[in-house]
């Protein structure tokens, strides 16, 4: 790479198992569980790719504690790798797995960023000393962390930990499994850690779904993913005769753990037996209510609407080609027609992934509901592509509407009425934030920086500033308390105590004023299919509040101001999607702090559910001193 | 002395000071009594609250309070004493004393203990035990039994040997989970018996012989019995042996082994009506308390895979420990040698700080770099995280053991039909699993048209007078809607055995304030007080206190304290 008469490549070329080692041991699957991933090779601008792997996402620290080993790392620049995209897959040398969790991760990542339209950035790490939030470049990734059957983003010590445990059963064909090797573990796992870096409150449970909904969004891009696995994909299609409603490979998500665990398939399963196609649950949701099998619906759901959009885009190649419905006519599909079905159904699971990955931008920033994910990916949808020949809309509408997954207050699921109202009052950006740099820097370490510097101006600008006409409006749309004089009077007894600043004894004209965060301020540019482009600011607002179990307590807490200790944290706020172009507030998506439903909604659900108020068995630690003083400092067990 | 003469007063006597269950009952029938003892434990390594308050940082003395640490006794010499009490109460004056009934609830440290650390006191020939009630869970004969203790064995064992390579491999002090696994394991013991030499005192084997027992016993004992300190080391004896102990005790043909939904009718064995509720003999149920929301119970756990690779590590960091530490001093014969993941040429033995064991030469740059960026900040390490997986075994598997707790509910003769309700340290699925099932009760004399009248728990529950507390109070111990709320008899009065001092440096307890165990839970408790008028007696309660309680009301029981407020007494007059 130094010689720079040489034109740098384009693309580094990986390879990896497509799902895990076991597809390799089966004949049916043999032939294709390889799969290359294609990653952009680093820019210019870009820090060098170093041995570990180590770049400027991911640092793959490879130390086993248990073994006492610390394993060499591989040199994905060295000229006996590259020639051959990468070390062969292999169970037996350490340097794979290196590869490979590095491999899926940065796919994962890269997908995130292609929906987004910009970089991705991990959540700060908690400083207990300085007392505020550090940022973390580099995620660390541990491919071989652990001996156990589990693998988990920590939030504690920003990291991916895979383990790797001595199999139970015969199904998973080895004596080691490594979570290392499975495709849909690392995108899980990396999904937990992207979405923790956009919404960082979204770890804290406080309802069953916001809890089911880390888990069903890192295995909805798990699962989609599958259908970038070329060979895997025409393979399967070519079998099923182009029919991707069967279980399978492409359906199952981690299926070598799952065997291994003596489930004898995978560890879960998209297609939902339960509900075929002509039956329509729609109290689905609401009689579930673990938090996995809300997940699963939700994932279900999404993979539903995927199949449908597949269907839709493939109605005419298959009257071309003259398949019948019956299974035996399916059966010796044309090479031609498996390689155009399987394209259609690639584009249609990146479609869908895009849609989802998108949404996440409008999603309230605390306590997220599945009804709110489907108005967000509505909404989200409406705004780049407003023309929608397909019907995604209408496909993701039906498969949520089938299963009970309805959002609160809307009058109809009619596409329009799903999106989000536009707020109540018009409400600009003004010239004080003529200094946010809202360039789009490619190296990623400056806009870090940017983003840093953004959310600080944006702070100050909305909160601290002198106070103006436009700011009770402001409080309004963000559904947080701002100052004692804009408290609405229906708020006045509740509410007070969130205000944490005393006035100023010797100055009678300070206000007394609430402490409000902002963070995860970052602009958006996305083009859509027709040359429209979307250019946004995005800025997430949000207040906490203490929480009692008894609602006599929280009164007595609340009104007489008692520094009594909470018993939850009780958080409240907005996400502001601002237009760029005409400097306009387009979106408050709110969930205000002064909601008694949404209060009691949450002390029902931690009445239930005591575990989640409580740091571990015996101890209610969460709530004790180290939560009040730091809220993250308990959170980081949720993930 | 004839169960069918009138009863007087059953009065019960909860030994006080010890975070532990020990309840002696006494019903009086005239001038004789039968007695009922329900578990003698106390929690592992309580030492006595001068060497504490050495050892503890002035913060958490602060905020435990300097004299509430000052008045714990060691466990050990409460418990003998508590021992030495029960004998020479029911001493007669032959010098021999009887206990008509010992209920065992579980097999947890803070409710056998006692067994294992008097033991010449309950192996003495002067004290006999007439019959012996144990939970269906622990029935070698029963199949359902025998596959959930193997379960829970080989999860012992994996927690307890993890436990003892984080101890040897002095990562204590280091880690919250650390200090949970440890304290969590001082339920599961081994009990260590000072100054009994292994040769000399064998573990005790099954004195009779039963088809199929035996081989169930001695799997549990082997595997007991590999955790072993050693031939060097002091004896220890396992919860498992302690249990063996007292069947021997018995004798086979006194043992009974308790069914749910089961009703008892006062006979010669024991006067009092007694209702089995728990536990269940539904796995789920048993398997049902409160998960951990940790990250490290996620999706990906289950619990047979859990369990070896517990296990796996644990071997695998007590085979370094013998290493570092030379010979086989720590994990003795019993550790397999452990295999690495990957073979030689891939092998890169790492060492905090040295090179990885490597020579320096030899390691190579690029490994060196990634190394310096893993050592170059503390906190981001993740040497200790393997101890997470055995933590989140060690709170599972005493969740399942609390949950085989027997139940048991003793009906005060009169027309109230007042219950006296022992839960033992029952969690939600066995409290949950009452409801299962319905209880079968006699027809009145000459009612022929109810025979086969059924009663629910709720029939039960509505009676209840005495409540004793499940699990030291606890969060996960008294269930609320299907439990205390049910309680509704307008006469309730509790028992809770526990020592909050004790309680509050447990786990990370030691080293911070206000990170021990929460006991009691505060929002179970203030509840508790409601619905008792505050009539609740505790193991560490201030006798004048709690007198004025009970004294406030006219309907209480009688209250009496021990001269030296070893016990106190509650007497239900019938």
């Amino acid at each position: 790479v130094a010689d720079q008469t040489y034109p740098v490549p384009v693309i580094r070329r990986l390879r990896v198992y497509a799902f895990d080692p076991q597809s390799s041991t089966s004949i049916a699957s043999a032939g294709f569980n390889v799969a290359t991933i294609q990653l952009p090779w680093e820019q210019w601008n870009e820090a060098a790719l170093e041995p570990g792997p180590i770049n400027e996402y991911l640092e793959i620290i490879d130390v086993d504690p248990v073994s006492g080993q610390f394993y060499e790392p591989v040199d994905l620049n060295h000229p006996s790798v590259l020639a051959r995209d990468g070390l062969d897959p292999s169970e037996g040398d350490p340097r794979f797995h290196q590869q490979m969790v590095f491999a899926v991760a940065m796919k994962t990542i890269r997908s995130f960023e292609r929906a987004l339209g910009r970089r991705v950035f991990w959540s700060g790490r908690w400083d207990q000393k300085k007392r505020k939030y550090i940022s973390v470049s580099r995620l660390r990734v541990y491919p071989h962390g652990l001996r156990e059957a589990n693998a988990y983003y920590s939030r504690d010590k920003k990291a991916l930990l895979f383990g790797y445990f001595p199999s139970a059963t015969k199904d998973s064909s080895a004596s080691w499994v490594f979570t290392a090797l499975s495709h849909d573990i690392i995108a899980h796992e990396t999904t937990h850690a992207i979405l923790d870096g956009l919404h960082r409150r979204y770890a804290e449970a406080t309802s069953v779904d916001s809890l089911a909904f880390h888990e069903a969004f890192s295995d909805i891009v798990a699962l989609l993913s599958h259908f970038t696995l070329g060979e895997a994909l025409q393979a399967h299609i070519q079998r099923e005769g182009g029919n991707l409603e069967v279980r399978g490979l492409m359906s199952g998500l981690a299926r070598q753990f799952g065997n291994a665990r003596g489930m004898k398939g995978p560890l879960r399963e998209a297609i939902n037996s339960r509900l075929d196609e002509d039956e329509t649950n729609i109290t689905l949701l609401a009689s579930t209510t673990k938090p996995h099998d809300r997940g699963a619906i939700l994932v279900a759901a999404i993979f539903d609407a995927f199949l449908t959009i597949y269907k839709q885009r493939t109605a005419d190649l298959m009257r071309i080609g003259n398949v019948g419905v019956n299974a035996a006519d399916r059966r010796d599909l044309s090479p031609d027609l498996a390689t155009r079905l399987a394209r259609e159904a690639a584009k249609s699971a990146d479609h869908v992934l895009r849609m989802c990955i998108r949404a996440l931008d409008y999603l309230p920033p605390v306590d997220v509901r599945f009804g709110e994910f489907l108005r967000a990916i509505i909404t989200a949808d409406t705004d780049l592509i407003p023309n929608d020949p397909y019907h995604y809309r209408l496909a993701i509408i039906e498969a949520f509407r089938r299963r009970g997954i309805l959002p609160e207050g809307t009058l109809s699921l009619a596409p329009d009425s799903l999106c989000w109202e536009p707020p109540e009052s018009d409400l600009a950006l003004d010239a004080k934030l003529e200094p946010l740099d809202l360039d789009w820097h490619p190296a990623r370490e400056k806009a870090e920086d940017i983003a840093e510097i953004n959310r600080a101006l944006m702070h100050r600008w909305l909160i601290e500033d002198e106070d103006q006409e436009s700011d009770s409006d402001w409080q309004k749309a963000c559904g947080v308390v701002f100052r004692d004089d804009l408290l609405p009077p229906e708020w006045n007894t509740e509410l007070k105590s969130v205000l944490r600043w005393p006035p100023d004894p010797l100055n009678p004209g300070t206000r007394s004023r609430a402490k409000v965060e902002v963070h995860s301020v970052r602009t958006t540019r996305r083009t859509g299919p027709d040359g429209q482009e979307l250019y946004q600011l995005i800025v997430e607002v949000t207040q906490r509040r203490r929480g009692f179990l008894s609602a006599e307590r929280q009164r007595a807490a609340e009104v007489a101001n008692q520094a009594d200790r909470e018993d939850f944290l009780f958080r409240g706020g907005a996400t502001l999607i601002f237009d760029l172009r005409r400097k306009k507030l387009k979106y408050a998506i709110r969930k205000s702090i002064a909601s008694s439903a949404r209060l009691e909604e949450q002390r029902m659900f931690l009445e239930a559910n005591p575990q989640f108020r409580l740091r571990s068995h015996y101890d209610d630690d969460s709530l004790g001193s180290v939560a009040m003083d730091e809220p993250f400092a308990f959170a980081h067990r949720g993930y | 002395m004839t169960s069918l003469a009138p009863i007087d007063a059953v009065t019960i006597r909860m030994y006080r000071g010890i975070l532990g269950d020990c309840f002696l009952l006494r019903i009086r029938q005239g001038d004789a009594e039968q007695t009922m003892l329900i578990d003698c434990g106390v929690l592992q390594n309580v030492e006595d609250g001068h060497t504490m308050l050495e050892k503890l940082p002035a913060d958490v003395v602060k905020a435990v309070g300097r004299t509430k640490l000052e008045a714990v006794e060691a466990g050990k010499l409460r418990i003998r004493a508590i021992a030495d009490d029960i004998f020479s109460t029911l001493k007669g004056s032959d010098g021999k004393a009887k206990i008509d009934v010992l209920v065992v609830t579980h097999e947890h440290f803070d409710h056998i203990s006692g067994f294992a650390l008097a033991r010449d006191i309950w192996e003495s020939t002067d004290l006999t035990v007439g019959k012996l009630w144990m939970a269906w869970t622990e029935n070698e004969r029963d199949e359902d039994a025998i596959s959930l203790r193997a379960h829970l064995g080989n999860a012992k064992n994996a927690v307890v040997r993890a436990a003892m390579a984080a101890e040897v491999l002095g990562a204590a002090g280091q880690s919250d989970e650390l200090d949970a696994l440890l304290s969590l394991s001082n339920f599961l013991g081994p009990i260590v018996v000072d100054g009994m030499a292994l040769d000399a005192d064998p573990a005790p084997k099954l004195a009779f012989d039963a088809p199929g027992e035996a081989d169930a016993l001695t799997r549990l004992q082997t595997n007991a019995l590999a955790l072993d300190g050693g031939a060097q080391g002091p004896k220890r004896l396992t919860t498992a042996e302690t249990m063996v102990m007292l069947k021997n005790k018995a004798g086979i043909e006194n043992i009974r082994y308790c069914e749910p939904g089961e009703v008892i009718p006062p006979s010669d064995e024991f006067p009092l009506k007694t209702y089995v509720l728990g536990p269940p003999r539904s796995v789920d149920r048993i398997k049902k308390d409160s998960p951990s929301a940790g990250a490290r119970s996620e999706v990906y756990m289950t619990e047979n895979s859990q369990i070896l690779a517990v296990e796996a590590t644990a071997r695998r960091m007590l085979q370094r420990a013998d290493q570092q530490l030379g010979a086989a001093a720590v994990s003795g014969n019993a550790v397999v040698t452990a295999v690495r993941p990957f073979a030689a040429p891939h092998a890169r033995p790492y060492v905090y700080g040295q090179y990885g064991g490597l020579a320096e030469d030899k390691e190579t740059a690029a490994r060196a770099e990634v190394r310096r960026r893993y050592e170059s900040d503390d906190r981001l390490r993740i040497d200790a995280e393997w101890l997470a997986g055995a933590e989140a075994l060690a709170l599972k598997l005493d969740s399942d053991t609390n949950n085989t707790s027997l139940v048991l509910a003793f009906e005060l003769p009169g027309d109230n039909g007042s219950i006296l309700l022992f839960p033992g340290d029952a969690q939600v699925g066995n409290w949950l699993s009452w409801g299962d099932q319905k209880y079968p009760t006699s027809a009145p004399a000459g009612d022929t048209a109810s025979i086969v009248q059924q009663e629910s728990i709720e029939d039960i529950l509505k009676r209840v007078v005495f409540y004793k507390v499940g699990h030291h109070s606890s969060h996960n111990a008294t269930a609320k809607e299907r439990g205390l709320e049910l309680m509704t008899s307008g006469n309730l009065v509790a028992a809770n055995p526990l020592v909050e001092a004790v309680a509050q440096v447990q786990g990370p307890g030691k080293k911070a304030a206000g990170r021990g165990w929460k006991m009691p839970y505060d929002h179970l408790y203030e509840r508790l007080k409601e619905a008792t008028d505050n009539r609740i007696v505790q193991g560490d309660g201030n006798p004048t206190t709690e007198r004025q309680a009970f004294e406030a009301r006219d309907d209480s029981p009688a209250l009496t304290y021990a001269p030296d407020n070893l016990w106190v007494e509650l007497t239900f007059k019938c």
